[in-house]
């Protein structure tokens, strides 16, 4: 293969896209809804990640976490976005944490989201119940 | 705003060319930075030497080379171009 044909193979021209979105804008007094355009390159940084797009990820090396509480963040998402990124290390002294504040520590202190906490209880009842019917199911046990 | 630069290791963020393997996370290298016709021309009329060249136009697209995978979109119209 020539040194042409490999390139080929690997280079790719990234062009601009847009997203059209509509946010509400507080104006004085009044809350206007505003059409947003934005356009960018579909990039980022190779070694950045947000900490939804990091979810079910392992990360071997070093990790760098911002704790900070990203814009607009309710409590319940921001509890979940440093679950997410506490997890991904596989030891604690991997991780570097930035932003960890009282705040933080609070919110930490004070456990999942009652939604979540909810979720998980009705989620563990449901897996007592098939555990109960699998054990009258004559096959099992066997 | 993720300031760029040549040799740059980046990632899709966005889902280019599903079929073909582009997606999401996808790994790859700045290779060039295809500046704005204005900007461009700018550049090229700087006098010779060291300068600091800020763009006033969003680039037309950016040139990236895959890490992995051999499965560029664009390599029929790349050969063909070359082969010209």
């Amino acid at each position: 293969m020539t040194e042409h044909a490999a390139d080929a193979k690997t280079l790719f021209f990234v062009e601009l896209v847009h997203a059209d979105f509509k946010i509400d804008l507080k104006i004085g007094d009044e809350i206007e809804k505003i059409e947003v355009i934005r356009w960018q390159f579909p990039l980022l940084h190779g070694m950045l990640r947000t900490a939804y797009s990091a979810q079910g990820l392992t990360q071997d090396g070093g990790v760098v976490l911002d704790l900070r509480r990203a814009g607009g963040l309710e409590d319940s998402d921001w509890w979940l976005a440093i679950y997410v990124m506490l997890t991904r290390g596989r030891k604690l002294e991997n991780l570097i944490l930035l932003g960890f504040t009282d705040q933080v520590e609070d919110l930490l202190r004070r456990g999942p989201p009652p939604y979540l906490r909810q979720l998980t209880d009705k989620l563990e009842a449901k897996a007592a119940l098939t555990f109960e019917r699998l054990r009258s199911w004559p096959a099992y046990g066997q | 705003m993720l300031l760029l630069h040549e040799n740059m290791v980046v990632h899709l963020v966005d889902v280019l060319a599903p079929h073909l393997g582009l997606v999401k996370d996808k790994l790859a290298v700045v290779v060039k930075v295809d500046l704005h016709h204005a900007d461009q021309r700018r550049l090229a009329n700087l006098e010779p030497g060291f300068r600091q060249f800020f763009p006033e136009s969003m680039a037309k697209g950016i040139w990236v080379k895959l890490l992995k995978g051999q499965n560029s979109p664009m390599e029929k119209a790349l050969l063909q171009k070359w082969e010209e």
